[in-house]
């Protein structure tokens, strides 16, 4: 007991007395010419997917512009894991990216503390403007718009729908953007939606896809992950479906896929990366349209006709040049502050 | 009281080796791990040390971090001692840092001592209350607490992930994330430590240590409840209740882990509440515990172990980008020696002769180790 | 001694041996459990196995089911030396045991258990075949199971025939029936009694553990009695007596009565009036561990209760604690009528136990020495005050204790565990005594003690008489009984077969009514 109560002061001073020895190894920023660039993701940076991608398009920038991509932080699920790590990747580099929405919160927290570096958010805003922060969503409701006409137009039944997992704006952006697109090609094509919640529940997206078809949907929008595999089940089940993908092409998935609302948030990106190092990125929002190139609807090969090729240029076409408004939910809301469409 | 004969050092000494051993075998797969993925071990050490207690800055995360650790591991040596067997601590960690963040975030006017005392109490009351299932199920259905406070964690995580969604979601995308805890619900921390990273909460460790010691020792619940854990029928039979006494001790536990849970998302530099913030600590924190032997004041020290393998991880990770499984690994592979040493421990215990056979004057450490306090 | 050897029975010829056991010896430590046994078991007998408890009934018979290993002595089973390291040799062997306890499955129906047990394809159904030889069996001996019946749904007696189908579906021909009537109603224990013979008559040989002379004289055809470990007698039913048995089972010894004032009655310590408790909490029209139980206890009395064990003693004690609820009767304390049961409230009331199983329910062998003495007082004033422990006066009055009470330890604070047996129970006593209770209850209080640390007991327990307390002394031991009690109660079956006063109780009338017939 003695020797127990003896050990407490002990074990209060022997820490504060480490914490107050200072030893300052790692807050230098980098002293070498090239611009380096730090990686952080709540995901694994091999998901096969967002992650994989955005990292793929930093590593493009890296190399074409003599970077050096220092370190990749991947798995930082939680929020104090997230705010070490960035906290660290931020005073050893130039640029760090911030590569999930979830970390926005994060990066709020982490950003006013490294005044000299450059942060990328990607796929989400910050709450409030920061002068070393841009970030970078996707308008994905104008990819949406489109293949919402495409759908209307391949549609015999004159219904389509969309499937999608937790009903957050980024999913019903989907939405509103193919009831739009759907409406300008044919007023009278309805638009149905359903949400499973998750975006990798097979068994709950064969439920809703189902229940689609029993409507008269033949057209069906997956804003899925692994759960899209459900939507290919009940469109194999029935005749006639067809399967729209999201951000990328999976043609050789199922016969049944027409195309994609492709996102490249590879191009993205490269593109922001590159903007950052030459110090031409602006701060505040930027969201990436068709204009850019980064979103883009694409067919799978041989499903596409002549008169469909055209309808998507000409849509496309309106979209960037102004000449179609997106509606109300197409786009993501908008943050208060410096906020860029491309 | 007696001062420690050569058996009682005889015996510290040897705990004390069996630890170094655990430390030094782990740092040894370590190294090996680093080595099997070609980053020099000396390296790693420095990066290591950089991101745990080479700064300042650093090491006040580091022991802000290890704050929960122990409090976990506190509510795991209180139910170790009364006999229970309550592995609910992620599901009470979960439940009390959402009650402590439905009421911060209704502080927004509420002056900031009162509202950092508001947020505390409504960890604990909910980590509490979430463990007295556990203690309810047992006492009135014979429900085995093991199995209960296992499965009760599995639904806690589902009430966070509800409420992220749901009622308490607050971020502008509509991400599962709460929104920021006002300024005067967070807890304070040194001033005098850069990045105010080291908060005041860490003196909750020694103060609730020497707490924890004394109501064990010197209050009459600490000995109905040590009394209970040595021996329920006998405790019967005296005329303590065990029942009662286990309910507490239950009760008593969830609101450890649940003032954790507070800690976690007031003391730390992210003060919301997002999905993943319990963060594997209602595990580790057992893990504290029993590298310390269920001491609480080892306790102290191997919180700050585990606090630096979790931060030392990132460090290794953002500074020579090695993987985040890793960490994983290593702590994994701690847990795993600890459970080791503790069997050696035991079959050298039980090697040693039993009870009744006439055993000469075998003097004290043993006796202070059973008499609850640990060392 | 009217012990004859098996040689001289003339039945016994006519038999092949079955079993038969010769030198058995077994130890554990320096305690010798079984002494150079010999025991012989013919085909078509049924052989009672007699003894008090702790005569080595049970060792021998864990020997002869491969439980345990002899170290000296042989077995033979149908003439042919065996050793057996694991049960499973003896139950092919055909060696089977019906235990007390049975070692049933409750959720899975009576064919389901029939059907488990080792075979040479693990996941084969056994049930076809388990069925197949459980016709059979019911054929040969007209035991009857139902076979899609739960057995979570039958009743004792049913589960016991079950165990026997059990066995028998195995292949048993020795069977060892461990105490069998213990939760049987009287009529349950006839058809068991006819089973065993007609067990028997067909072949089988039968040996039955039992101290009810009863039970013996009604199936038994030969006997062996243990005492201490080793043989007290054997030989034919048919040519001895139930006092020929009883004086081999309880031996003749010296009485030693102790010198003491005479009874001195005070105020009334204990009352109990028309008790009655079931074996089983959960049957409700099962037997009853005490059936209709008086007792009246002065101050300044000492009351001994004889009886073997199992006759309702740990019963009585858990009713007085409150830890049993009883079916009827009314109980007072000390003078009182004590109504809410518990085990604080029969402390309150000025009781206190000094329990048999010590280590089980009466210390705390990882606490120290002066928490186990103040365990009780260290739940109220002055040693607490407001929840708190004054550890200081808490250990003076444990030191004080421990030299009133002569505990030898290195110091107050060493480890109740650490302690040798001896000073445990001194300990346990100067917790139980040190209180001046009206009501001391002592269950074996000397049981595994040394000479000098019994006759620190006992002079402790005269000295609870002097002072005017009262001791209810629960014993198996009749010496004990005998030396220290003023009136002394015989207990059997759960009932009061008789109240004798100590200066005209001899041996053999209280081991007369030990084992007198159950009333049925």
């Amino acid at each position: 007991m003695r020797i127990k109560l003896a050990a407490i002061p002990l074990a209060v001073t022997l820490p504060l007395s480490l914490a107050a020895c200072s030893g300052s190894s790692a807050d230098d920023a980098s002293s070498d010419d090239a611009i380096q660039v730090g990686f952080l993701a709540p995901a694994p940076r091999n998901d096969g997917g967002f992650t994989q991608y955005a990292l793929a398009g930093v590593e493009k920038a890296v190399e074409a512009g003599g970077m050096e991509l220092t370190s990749i932080v991947d798995n930082a699920a939680e929020s104090q894991e997230q705010i070490e790590g960035l906290q660290t990747l931020a005073a050893n580099n130039d640029i760090v990216v911030a590569d999930g929405a979830v970390l926005n919160k994060a990066v709020a927290v982490v950003a006013p503390k490294y005044p000299d570096t450059h942060f990328i958010l990607v796929a989400s805003d910050l709450e409030e403007y920061a002068e070393n922060v841009s970030s970078v969503t996707v308008a994905v409701g104008l990819d949406a718009l489109v293949a919402g006409a495409v759908a209307s137009m391949r549609s015999e039944s004159k219904k389509i729908g969309m499937i999608a997992g937790p009903e957050v704006p980024s999913s019903t952006a989907w939405y509103y953007g193919m009831k739009q697109g759907a409406a300008i090609e044919n007023p009278q094509t309805e638009v149905f939606q359903a949400y499973t919640n998750d975006y990798n529940d097979v068994g709950k997206a064969k439920q809703a896809a189902e229940a689609m078809i029993a409507n008269g949907a033949d057209q069906l929008l997956s804003d899925l992950d692994s759960g899209s595999e459900g939507i290919y089940q009940a469109a194999g089940a029935a005749e006639g479906i067809e399967v729209y993908n999201v951000f990328a092409l999976h043609c050789d998935e199922n016969p049944n896929i027409v195309g994609s609302g492709v996102v490249s948030w590879s191009d993205v990106l490269e593109s922001t990366v590159t903007e950052a190092a030459a110090d031409e990125l602006p701060a505040g929002a930027i969201s990436f349209g068709l204009k850019s190139g980064a979103l883009s609807f694409q067919f799978c090969e041989g499903k596409a006709s002549e008169e469909e090729i055209a309808l998507v240029e000409d849509i496309t076409g309106r979209i960037s040049d102004g000449s179609i408004t997106p509606e109300e939910g197409v786009l993501l809301p908008r943050p208060s502050y410096d906020f860029e469409q491309r | 009281m007696t001062p420690p004969s050569a058996a009682a050092l005889r015996a510290l000494g040897l705990r004390l080796l069996t630890q170094l051993a655990v430390a030094l075998v782990t740092l040894l797969m370590a190294a090996l791990i680093l080595l099997a993925i070609g980053v020099s071990p000396t390296v790693a050490a420095d990066a290591f040390w950089a991101g745990t207690f080479g700064s300042p800055t650093n090491a006040g995360t580091t022991l802000t971090q290890a704050v929960p650790l122990f409090l976990v591991a506190l509510g795991w040596i209180v139910t170790d001692k009364a006999g229970r067997l309550q592995v609910g601590f992620p599901g009470q960690v979960v439940i009390g840092g959402c009650a402590a963040a439905a009421v911060g975030l209704q502080c927004e006017n509420v002056p900031a001592p009162l509202a950092v005392m508001l947020c505390a109490a409504a960890g604990m009351l909910g980590g509490a209350l979430w463990a007295g299932i556990v203690a309810w199920l047992w006492a009135s259905r014979g429900v085995l607490e093991i199995v209960s406070s296992l499965l009760l964690n599995l639904v806690a995580i589902q009430v966070l992930a509800w409420l992220v969604r749901g009622p308490l979601q607050g971020s502008l995308d509509q991400q599962p994330q709460s929104a920021d805890f006002p300024e005067s619900t967070r807890w304070p921390a040194f001033p005098s430590v850069p990045g105010l990273t080291l908060s005041y909460d860490v003196l909750l460790m020694p103060v609730l240590a020497v707490g924890l010691i004394v109501v064990l020792s010197r209050t009459s619940f600490g000995f109905s409840l040590r009394a209970s854990g040595g021996n329920v029928t006998a405790a019967r039979w005296q005329g303590i209740d065990p029942v009662r006494t286990g309910v507490r001790a239950i009760a008593l536990s969830g609101a450890f882990a649940g003032l954790a849970g507070a800690a976690l998302l007031f003391a730390g530099s992210a003060p919301w509440l997002s999905e993943g913030f319990e963060a594997g600590i209602g595990f580790n924190g057992i893990a504290v515990a029993l590298l310390a032997r269920n001491s609480p004041v080892g306790a102290m020290f191997t919180a700050v172990v585990f606090a630096s393998l979790n931060v030392g991880g990132t460090s290794l990770q953002s500074l020579l980008d090695v993987p985040s499984t890793l960490t994983s690994v290593l702590q994994g592979a701690v847990i795993v020696l600890v459970l080791v040493a503790a069997a050696v421990a035991v079959r050298r215990r039980s090697t040693t002769p039993p009870e009744p056979a006439p055993a000469p004057a075998e003097p004290s450490g043993r006796v202070t180790a059973a008499a609850g306090q640990g060392a | 001694m009217s012990t004859t050897t098996s040689g001289a029975d003339p039945r016994a010829g006519t038999r092949s041996s079955a079993l038969r056991l010769s030198g058995v010896t077994k130890r554990f430590g320096g305690f010798t459990a079984n002494d150079a046994v010999d025991l012989e078991v013919g085909w078509g007998e049924v052989h009672a196995l007699l003894g008090e408890n702790g005569a080595g009934k049970t060792t021998l018979m864990r020997i002869v089911t491969g439980l345990y290993q002899p170290d000296e002595g042989t077995i033979a089973v149908d003439g042919e030396e065996v050793a057996f390291r694991r049960p499973e040799q003896a139950l092919r062997a055909g060696i089977g045991m019906v235990h007390q306890h049975f070692t049933l499955v409750p959720t899975l129906t009576e064919l389901e258990n029939l059907a488990m047990g080792p075979s040479l394809l693990p996941l084969r159904d056994g049930r076809r075949t388990a069925l197949e030889r459980a016709t059979s069996v019911e054929s040969e001996t007209g035991l009857r199971i139902t076979p899609d019946r739960r057995v979570a749904d039958a009743s004792i007696s049913e589960r016991q025939r079950l165990e026997i189908v059990k066995l028998l579906c195995r292949g048993a021909r020795i069977l060892i029936f461990d105490e069998p009537s213990a939760a049987l109603t009287p009529d349950e224990w006839e058809d068991l009694a006819r089973l065993m013979r007609r067990l028997a008559d067909d072949g089988h040989a039968v040996v039955l553990i039992s101290h009810k002379m009863s039970e013996v004289f009604a199936v038994a055809d030969r006997f062996t009695v243990l005492r201490g470990g080793a043989v007290a007698g054997s030989g034919a039913i048919a040519e001895t007596t139930r006092e020929d048995l009883v004086e081999q089972m309880v031996g003749e010894s010296v009485e030693i009565r102790r010198e003491r004032g005479p009874v001195q009655a005070g105020r009334p310590a204990l009352a109990v009036r028309g008790l009655s408790v079931l074996r089983d909490a959960d049957q409700p029209r099962g037997p009853r561990a005490l059936d209709d139980v008086g007792l009246d206890l002065r101050g300044g009395e000492i009351l001994g209760i004889a009886g073997v064990a199992g006759s309702g003693q740990a019963e009585l004690v858990e009713t007085l604690l409150g830890l049993r609820i009883p079916v009827a009767g009314e109980i007072e304390v000390a003078g009182r009528p004590y109504v809410d049961r518990s085990p604080s409230s029969f402390y309150a009331a000025g009781g206190s136990l000094v329990a048999e199983d010590r280590h089980h329910v009466g210390m705390f062998g990882s606490m120290t020495l002066w928490e186990n003495i103040n365990v009780r007082a260290l739940r109220r004033p002055p040693l607490v005050r407001r929840n708190v422990i004054d550890p200081a006066a808490a250990r003076h009055r444990a030191r004080d204790l421990m030299a009133e009470f002569e505990v030898r330890a290195t110091s107050e604070n060493q480890a109740m565990g650490r302690l040798s047996g001896g000073n445990q129970q001194k300990a346990v006593l100067a917790r139980e005594l040190s209180t001046q209770p009206a009501l001391v209850v002592a269950v074996q209080p000397v049981r595994g003690l040394d000479v000098r640390a019994t006759e620190f007991v006992y002079r402790r327990l005269l000295d609870q008489r002097a002072r005017g307390g009262a001791v209810l002394l629960i014993s198996m031991d009749l010496d004990e009984v005998l030396s220290l009690s003023d009136r002394i109660v015989v207990l059997a079956h759960g009932r009061v077969q008789g109240v004798l006063d100590a200066a005209d109780a001899t041996r053999a009338r209280i081991g007369a009514l030990m084992t007198s017939r159950e009333a049925s």
